[in-house]
């Protein structure tokens, strides 16, 4: 039980007024006519003015009409932990969960929800069990299951806002399973969060279990003001002499009130280039694009920041841009190939832009096995497979991680000594030319090179008419068929590279399908899927997986001679990796660029990576937590009681100044009627 | 007192005529005797005596002088008509009544009575009103009972009352012995009231004194703490009632007691009414002390 108001507690001292009514007031005000005092002043001083209290019944009735009026003033609420252990017994488990995302870094927010999680600390009773958890994207058990709060009380100290989204669900669920397992009567959550809109996904199923209470204490605002950079655009020109970059960012006002003259900064390795002032009105945008700048072979780091306002975290925005590298692909021939027999393939990789292609066409007897091993892609384009050194080059840099493609046709020819790499035995020549051709009858959408064409009107690769494809036995996997039933497309892992099989060809002869819009994203498609081509990502969000592919050339993941890289967060805290697995399975906890060193010392060859907090949760609005007590709980009606954000809603919700004032009248009214019966002997 | 008609004291403080009061309560003790109102009253001979010159001839009794050829003459019991004054207190206190009739009001219509009933027994009537000096003073006459009941009748508002220095006036201005009916609520210590009422006794006044206290007075009947004001001085003390009744009507108790003995030491007859007791008893205690003292003397 608590007050908002205990000052006005000061007015308890007004019981004191019926005391001394009933003690004194009503003596002196009361006088009866005596005829002489004679024998009154005879008996002994201290007989005749000794007070006693009379009527006590109405003495008590008054001390609790004062008491109860006086509690109504002061405003009573009964605190979370009161509602939630109201009318239960026993000791109780009781999971704190304590929003961390960067959102409670708004204000006052962390230090209000710091100040709830002590309390709760402090209402824990001998017996109790307290489990004390830091969420935001992932779930951080500071202490499980520990009956002192000393302990309790220094990680809540210690603790500050992180730089993740506030993901509800999984904190609900892992308080959930820590329930669950505890043999305590009363298993309780009190749930410190500002319980933004975003952070609670309805559709994930959070349902305690039976028994669990929830209790929700809300340190969100009615009314925020908060100002961020939503995201960045990189705009790319190719120019002699390198690449020139375009930033843009878009600034998001989520506040009620417009953000005036605020100032934004471009910085570029630590220098900065531009300097803009914006204004945003309330709940609005803008766009703001800096003056580009020149790439140069190395990455940049890039840097926006926001003028900071009562948030922050998302006041800054990181990205890393490294110049684009095309990806190398080698177009094998025949010894005498059909004109077009390599036009639609080199036309089509020539307008691919992201990634560029850089394409080498050569005849297969006469290909060199360092150009075989320098390409991420090769392409038998109807053409038996190259011989000897050239063969063992082949395959090796398949197993090696590159792609190959091969379009099976008339000039076809898998010997039993060639590299066991076509997913299938070749066959004879199926021709379907004396009718009108075949098409694809069957497509696996699931697969990388044929998902874009899943959507509706994104592409119909039954278009292509196809009249005359090679037979493919014992095919490893089949991606596509044609209507007859015969495989189209077929695909086998080898090593760490992947061979895909075409049974027909990419010219004209034998299908039309290069003169089908599908065509150019389906060879483009298929080059990136062989080629392992990652997008590079300018930035991460915090919550993601440590992606290697974000490194820019991926050179740095593995130091020199294999050694594993040292990886150092924003903060200065190094992140030592042992294996490369563990490079690749940590989590991206700050925002700020990382820096990834080939060796611990080795800060000149360091390269970065960008990591950006969730743009989301910089919106501030919030949900009611009766939603989610209803929700998550079996009958929210207990925590319902409890749900309200602040203490002012708390006190505005329970309402109990309203029954202790109706209480204090009526007493007051019995009162009065009490002691007009009372027999008032004055005179007898 | 066998057939008598009582009148409830709040009955007869309705009535505003103080003689109609009076003849009330005095006809009906007298019908409710069933004997002669006479009684110890009557022209009974007493004595003869010789006869010496002054004496009235009208008085010789000739016939005892035809027997004996001397010259006695006779003489009465009541050979003359008593002087009855009723001494009233009216001090401040009198005024006190916890219910209809206050103790003035008793008193009132009992010196009313007495006195008409006296009138009726063709005695001197007089009256003195008094608190600590005398307010009225009507001398004993038997044409006074108008002008002793208009007297009662007009008593206004009392001081604080002293009981010596009224009656030590009275005894000095009365010459002829008589009844003295001191009507008071006694307020004093019961020597002081002896040594204040002795003085009449010594001048061969019979005295007797009624005492008038309201019920409240002797049993002390409150229950709330109040502040107790002293009519007559005006001074306050708090008392919590429940816990000094028993001590209250102990002293007042003794009181009564040390008074019956102080004055009956004295020879002066002393009788305790509340205003709650009809008058009737206190015409009955006054016959009943006329007639022992007439006895005595």
């Amino acid at each position: 039980m608590t007050f908002l108001a205990p000052a006005l507690l000061a007015g308890l001292l007004a019981v004191a007024i019926p005391i001394f009514v009933h003690l004194v007031q009503r003596e002196r005000k009361t006088v009866v006519p005596f005829p002489s005092l004679m024998f009154l002043r005879k008996i002994p001083h201290q007989s005749v003015r000794r007070r006693a209290i009379r009527d006590w019944p109405l003495l008590v009735l008054r001390i609790l009409a004062v008491c109860l009026i006086v509690a109504a003033f002061a405003r009573p609420l009964l605190s979370g932990t009161d509602t939630a252990t109201m009318g239960a017994v026993g000791a109780r488990e009781v999971v704190i969960l304590i929003d961390r995302s960067y959102s409670m870094g708004y204000g006052d927010h962390w230090a209000r929800a710091r100040d709830a999680a002590i309390r709760a600390v402090k209402g824990l009773r001998p017996g109790d069990l307290a489990t004390l958890a830091f969420f935001s994207t992932d779930v951080e058990i500071a202490a499980r299951s520990v009956d002192e709060g000393t302990g309790l009380m220094a990680a809540i100290t210690r603790a500050t806002p992180g730089a993740g989204a506030t993901r509800l669900a999984p904190a609900l669920r892992a308080a959930s399973g820590i329930l669950e397992a505890s043999k305590l009567p009363r298993r309780d959550i009190i749930l410190i969060s500002d319980f933004q809109a975003g952070g609670w996904d309805r559709a994930q199923d959070s349902k305690l279990p039976p028994g669990v209470t929830l209790t929700p204490v809300s340190v969100a605002e009615a009314s925020t003001s908060n100002a961020a950079i939503g995201t960045m655009i990189l705009g790319r020109e190719v120019v002699p002499g390198g690449e020139r970059i375009t930033p843009s960012v878009r600034l998001v006002n989520r506040g009620t009130t417009a953000v005036t003259d605020r100032q934004l900064d471009l910085q570029v390795d630590g220098r900065v280039l531009d300097t803009r002032r914006v204004s945003i009105g309330a709940d609005g945008s803008a766009s703001v694009t800096f003056k580009p700048f020149m790439l140069a072979a190395q990455p940049a780091r890039v840097m926006v920041r926001l003028g900071p306002d009562r948030l922050t975290a998302d006041d800054v925005f990181f990205a890393v841009v490294a110049v684009r590298h095309q990806l190398p692909v080698l177009v094998l021939e025949s010894v005498n190939p059909a004109l077009d027999s390599s036009l639609y393939i080199t036309r089509a990789l020539a307008v691919g832009a992201d990634p560029g292609f850089d394409v080498r066409v050569m005849r297969a007897d006469q290909v060199p096995p360092a150009a075989i091993a320098s390409a991420a892609v090769i392409v038998l384009n109807d053409v038996r497979p190259p011989s000897d050194a050239a063969a063992r080059a082949l395959e090796q840099a398949v197993k090696n991680g590159a792609g190959l493609l091969v379009a099976l046709g008339e000039r076809s020819a898998w010997q039993t000594d060639d590299p066991g790499l076509l997913p299938g035995s070749l066959g004879l020549v199926t021709d379907r030319s004396g009718t009108r051709g075949g098409t694809l009858g069957y497509v696996d959408y699931s697969h990388p090179v044929f998902e874009i064409f899943s959507a509706p009107r994104s592409g119909d690769l039954t278009a292509a008419r196809v009249f005359k494809y090679r037979q493919l036995a014992a095919p490893a996997r089949v991606l596509a068929r044609f209507d007859d039933g015969g495989v189209a497309w077929a695909e086998r892992r080898v090593g760490r590279g992947t061979v895909l099989a075409w049974t027909s060809t990419f010219d004209s002869y034998w299908n039309d399908l290069a003169l089908k819009p599908v065509f150019v994203p389906l060879l483009l498609q298929a080059m990136k899927h062989l080629g392992r081509y990652a997008e590079p990502r300018p930035w991460q969000m915090v919550g993601d997986v440590f992606d290697p592919a974000a490194v820019p050339g991926d050179q740095a993941a593995s130091g020199p001679g294999g050694a594993m890289p040292t990886i150092l967060a924003p903060s200065g805290t190094v992140l030592r990796a042992k294996t490369r697995t563990d490079i690749t399975a940590s989590t991206l906890t700050e925002a700020g660029f990382y820096q990834i060193r080939p060796s611990p010392a080795d800060a000149q060859h360091a390269t970065y990576v960008a990591v950006n907090v969730a743009a989301a949760e910089s919106d501030l609005t919030s949900f009611d937590p009766a939603e989610l007590a209803t929700a998550v709980t079996a009958s929210g009606t207990r925590a319902e009681a409890a749900r309200c954000q602040t203490l002012d809603e708390r006190e505005h919700r329970q309402s109990l100044w309203w029954y202790l004032l109706a209480s204090g009248l009526l007493l007051l009214a019995v009162e009065a009627a009490v002691a007009s019966r009372l027999p008032r002997v004055l005179k007898p | 007192m066998r057939g008598a008609r009582f009148i409830d004291p709040d009955a007869l403080a309705r009535i505003r005529n103080l003689e109609l009061v009076a003849r009330t309560v005095v006809d009906g003790f007298v019908n409710g005797l069933h004997r002669a109102p006479h009684r110890g009253f009557s022209l009974d001979f007493a004595e003869h005596r010789g006869y010496e010159p002054g004496d009235d001839l009208r008085r010789v009794d000739w016939r005892v002088f035809g027997r004996t050829d001397r010259f006695y003459v006779k003489q009465f019991e009541a050979d003359s008509n008593a002087n009855l004054l009723v001494a009233l207190d009216i001090s401040a206190s009198m005024r006190f009544g916890s219910h209809q009739v206050s103790k003035l009001d008793y008193a009132r219509s009992l010196a009313a009575s007495l006195l008409y009933f006296s009138h009726q027994q063709r005695d001197r009537i007089g009256l003195a009103t008094f608190d600590r000096a005398i307010v009225d003073y009507v001398p004993p006459s038997a044409r006074h009972l108008e002008y002793s009941l208009y007297a009662l009748d007009r008593i206004g508002a009392g001081q604080p009352g002293a009981l010596a220095p009224p009656l030590l006036t009275l005894t000095e201005r009365l010459t002829r012995r008589g009844i003295i009916a001191v009507v008071s609520d006694l307020y004093e210590d019961p020597d002081a009231v002896a040594s204040a009422v002795r003085p009449l006794r010594s001048r061969g006044h019979d005295v007797i004194v009624f005492h008038v206290l309201d019920p409240a007075e002797i049993d002390f009947p409150y229950e709330e703490g109040s502040n107790f004001e002293d009519l007559e001085s005006g001074d306050r003390v708090p008392v919590v009632p429940t816990g000094l009744r028993e001590q209250y009507q102990a002293l007042v108790r003794a009181h009564t007691e040390a008074l019956t003995r102080a004055l009956t030491d004295s020879r002066i007859s002393y009788a305790l009414f509340r205003t709650s007791v009809p008058l009737d008893h206190a015409l009955f205690h006054f016959l009943s002390a006329r007639e022992r003292l007439s006895r005595v003397r």
